[in-house]
């Protein structure tokens, strides 16, 4: 290319004022002096990465009292030494300048600084002035021990359920995709599948961007020179799908169709695994009303329905050639393959999420593909204890710890034993789930709207939450209502808090999480939180036991003991509410191990606090050999991997929801989404991740290499409908939905490639939230809003002329 | 990023914008696009890169500073165009 002296004079200009740009907006926020202090040695400890929920394991070196240096942990299971790019800067993520460092009070409008005594006063008064119209939102990224105890508050405290995680917006439907299939939640498989299967299948599902180091471990196998199929089903085409063998782009919400089409072939080929079915499976179906359990169907109406889904109606339903379907299902149809599904959002953020998670169960079910390394349906969770504390503590509003469920009597009495509280103190009604929540709290309380005060932790729903004009924003004309956010950063959350505490992070206190996998997984403090930062689970403490003094009978157990009254080795009381005393003990390590009576329940044994302390996770159930090592169980209900399979049973469903130890096949016909793409709105709108920034971008976004690496949102176009529209790279585009409007810079051929009448958006930039336009509708059976599509509008932005220059260029 | 010819000759500022904490890069990123004589580059948080490609950069420079979404204006370089250089001549100047 021929660069003339003009040319080259006004790119060196760029290229400068880039540089110095740069420059300045690295040295605001990860100052030179967070690293390499010199004289004492790095000091190394493990830890799980604190991103996704893929739960990879890291070394963590910390010199001087701050982290110096992150290394992948090649003792670990998961990651064998490797990162993705977020895991590698993860230590950065404690040092953004702009941490939250003392709690702080709004007042008259202004958030002022107040004391923690004031804090905790401010919340124990609101809270015992109603307990009931009280609600703690927390999510995936509470430790086990915190969510616990958050658990134990509000519901063995305070008989109130109006508890729900963030996860209710990523993996609720994979919730009820497997207690509806297997009676019981969690997969049967684990990563071990992505080492053994010849063909893996990733349903609407994007892992080199969100689990880099899952599928890292598959594209390694092909570089060892074994031979594994990828088969890309998705609604656009991104950098998972350059890796793929297929690539089945699908209309949305026609996933169904698909894997009914699987079905249809696999029956109408006779190539079924008759065995597998008539030994470990029954049939299921929806009845009047869909509800988790549904109700039996047999195998000859499950042919009957599934007869209209032939290849060919299922190409024209989602536009996948009728001779792709076939070759899904031939796959099926080998016996000689082994073959895994992992999915994520794409399927579970639906509003038939929990039915598209038991149709890809049932077509391993039907075919046999279960039960044996490589052979396996698996969800992957995007938060790093979606499993750990969301699902197994239990912090859902129907749920209790280790599987139990409010509505359930015998459920409750056993978590009023565990807990030494008076017989009924626990609330059967179900409280609300997320979306109800954030109504209730948006409400007015004349019209009815009977929540007043939410306690947010560990997550950002100012953010997060699909419609958020309706769903978050109203809070602020309504001036009864009270939001207590604890973070470790101002977000779009604290933006409307009126209490905003600040929260420890990651190493900076004591933690526990779980996996996508079973796994369990601890670490130690390794430094001090800023400021006056406090850890989350001390905050729920401090504040329960204000309430305890403030008379509150809740707080009070059977023998009228304070709920978290510890004790130490030697039986003496440790007063744990006070911060001063907090560390005299371990409190995760007494949580913890109180916490793990109740894991037997469901066969999900956890193993002693001080196996994990040794381990790099163990994925449960965890369980005690004759020579008294502790052994964990890497597949789930078959024989040769899992103790509690009785003898003689080579498959075996101990917790069928029909009693007889098999497992589900259901039917769920193709129905069209809630929002379809209209005249009006012709758009398909999909939003998403991407691989620098973790979900709303809070930590990483502190973080200068990953935040100068991806900068800003930006809508993803497929080149064909930009041009139609007048657009072209960086234009602003306006994105309108029902909901309202949003402008973006447009990307085509960039990252992602949607097909024709799509667009993609990522969520993660504060500054461009998509999710004021996000629908808000939800999963009938599990209440996660559909995030990945609605009819939208683009065009491009009107233009105002900038003011004249006085002289002519 | 496109950088194409100027009609005529002009001066050539690189420069760095710092944002206001309120701006909002978008909308900003349009009205700075429409401007004739400026392209931008790729924004690093609050601190914007680009370039000026003017006869009188100075007025351009004002209107920059006078958007209330950019807190400051700050010039990394300056290079003037060749044939707005005094012209040689062989007549020694003015004593």
């Amino acid at each position: 290319m021929k660069l003339d002296r003009r040319h080259f004079l006004k790119t060196s200009a760029l290229a400068a004022a880039t540089a110095v740009a740069t420059q300045r907006a690295r040295g605001a926020s990860y100052p030179e002096s967070n690293f390499a202090p010199v004289g004492n040695p790095i000091q190394w400890d493990k830890a799980p990465c604190r991103f996704c929920g893929t739960g990879c394991h890291v070394r963590v070196g910390v010199q001087a009292g701050k982290i110096v240096a992150i290394q992948g942990e090649p003792l670990a299971d998961v990651n064998k030494g490797l990162l993705c790019v977020k895991g590698y800067h993860v230590g950065g993520i404690l040092y953004g300048a702009d941490r939250l460092r003392q709690p702080q009070l709004r007042r008259n409008g202004k958030l002022e600084t107040v004391s923690w005594e004031e804090a905790i006063e401010v919340i124990a008064q609101r809270i015992n002035a109603d307990p009931a119209r009280f609600a703690i939102y927390g999510s995936g990224q509470w430790t086990i021990p915190e969510g616990y105890a958050a658990q134990k508050f509000i519901k063995g405290g305070l008989s109130n359920n109006h508890i729900d995680p963030n996860a209710r917006l990523c993996m609720a439907s994979a919730v009820t995709g497997y207690i509806s299939v297997y009676g019981v939640d969690e997969p049967a498989g684990c990563y071990d599948d992505l080492d053994a299967c010849d063909v893996l299948i990733m349903w609407g599902n994007n892992p080199a961007e969100m689990h880099p180091v899952l599928f890292s471990r598959v594209i390694d196998r092909r570089s060892r020179g074994e031979k594994v199929m990828l088969i890309d089903i998705g609604t656009r085409r991104t950098r998972t799908t350059e890796y793929c063998n297929e690539y089945l782009e699908f209309r949305p919400q026609t996933d169904l169709a698909i894997a009914n089409g699987v079905a249809h072939l696999l029956l109408k080929n006779n190539a079924w695994d008759s065995d597998f079915v008539d030994n470990y499976c029954n049939f299921r179906k929806d009845g009047e009303t869909r509800t988790l359990l549904g109700e039996a169907s047999t195998f000859e109406e499950y042919k009957t329905l599934l007869e209209p889904y032939t290849p060919e109606y299922v190409e024209e339903l989602s536009g996948v050639p009728a001779e792709k379907i076939r070759m899904l299902g031939e796959l099926f149809a080998r016996r000689d393959l082994k073959i895994t599904s992992i999915w994520c959002m794409g399927m579970n953020q639906h509003t038939r999420g929990t039915d598209i998670n038991r149709l890809v169960h049932g077509i391993h079910l039907l075919s046999g593909h279960f039960g044996t390394p490589g052979n396996a349906p698996t969800s992957l969770t995007g938060q790093p204890s979606a499993c750990g504390t969301a699902r197994e503590v239990g912090t859902l509003a129907h749920a209790l710890p280790g599987g139990r469920v409010v509505a359930n009597a015998s459920h409750r009495a056993d978590c009023e034993e565990f807990w030494n509280l008076p017989e009924g103190r626990i609330n059967p009604k179900p409280g609300y789930h997320t979306v109800q929540m954030w109504e209730q709290f948006c409400t007015p309380t004349e019209e009815g709207g009977d929540i007043s005060t939410v306690w947010v932790q560990v997550t950002n729903p100012g953010q997060t939450l699909p419609d958020l004009h309706r769903l978050f924003r109203q809070k602020q004309e309504l001036r009864d209502k009270f939001l207590i956010v604890s973070e470790v950063y101002p977000t779009a959350t604290t933006a409307l808090a009126d209490l905003v505490l600040p929260a420890a992070m990651w190493v900076e206190k004591n933690g526990i999480f779980g996996n996508s996998e079973r796994r369990t997984q601890q670490w130690f403090k390794m430094v001090e939180p800023p400021g006056e930062a406090r850890d989350d689970c001390w905050m729920t403490i401090a504040v329960a036991h204000r309430l305890f003094e403030l008379g509150n009978p809740g707080m009070k157990d059977r023998d009228g003991k304070f709920i978290f009254a510890m004790q130490d080795e030697q039986g003496q009381e440790i007063p744990v509410w006070e911060w001063e005393h907090y560390y005299d003990l371990n409190a995760d390590r007494v949580l913890y191990e109180e916490y793990r009576q109740f894991s037997r329940l469901k066969h999900k044994d956890l193993a002693p606090y001080e196996e994990l302390v040794r381990a790099r996770g163990l994925r449960w159930p965890v369980i005690k050999q004759d020579n008294g090592s502790w052994k964990e169980t890497p597949f789930r209900f078959s024989a040769f991997s899992d103790p509690y399979v009785n003898n003689g049973k080579l498959i075996q469903f101990y917790h069928s929801t029909t009693k007889d130890d098999r497992a589900q096949i259901w039917f769920c016909p193709y129905e069209p989404a809630e929002e379809e793409p209209s005249e009006a709105f012709p758009f398909w709108l999909c939003t998403g991740r991407v691989l620098e920034h973790w979900h709303t971008g809070t930590m990483t976004r502190r973080v200068p290499q990953l935040r100068n690496a991806m900068p800003h949102a930006y809508v993803e176009m497929n080149p064909e409908d930009a041009r139609e529209k007048g657009l072209v790279d960086g234009d602003i585009a306006v994105i309108e939905t029902l909901r309202g409007k949003i402008e973006l810079p447009v990307w085509t051929n960039g990252r992602g490639r949607p097909p024709r009448g799509s667009l993609f958006v990522p969520f993660f930039d504060e500054n461009l939230l998509i999710n004021e336009i996000t629908l808000g509708a939800v999963d009938p059976i599990s209440k996660e809003p559909d995030y990945k599509k609605c009819s939208a509008t683009v065009y491009r932005k009107p233009v105002t002329p900038p003011p004249p220059i006085t002289e002519k260029l | 990023m496109t950088i194409g010819n100027p009609p005529t000759p002009s001066a050539i500022s690189s420069v760095v914008l710092t944002l206001s904490p309120t701006a909002n890069p978008a909308s900003l990123q349009l009205v700075l696009s429409d401007h004739p004589a400026i392209t931008l580059g790729e924004r690093q948080d609050r601190y914007w890169p680009a370039v000026i490609e003017a006869t009188l950069l100075r007025e351009v420079h004002r209107w920059l500073e006078a958007q209330s979404e950019i807190a400051q204006v700050d010039v990394v370089f300056v290079s003037m165009p060749e044939d707005s250089a005094p012209a040689p001549t062989a007549q020694p100047l003015a004593q």
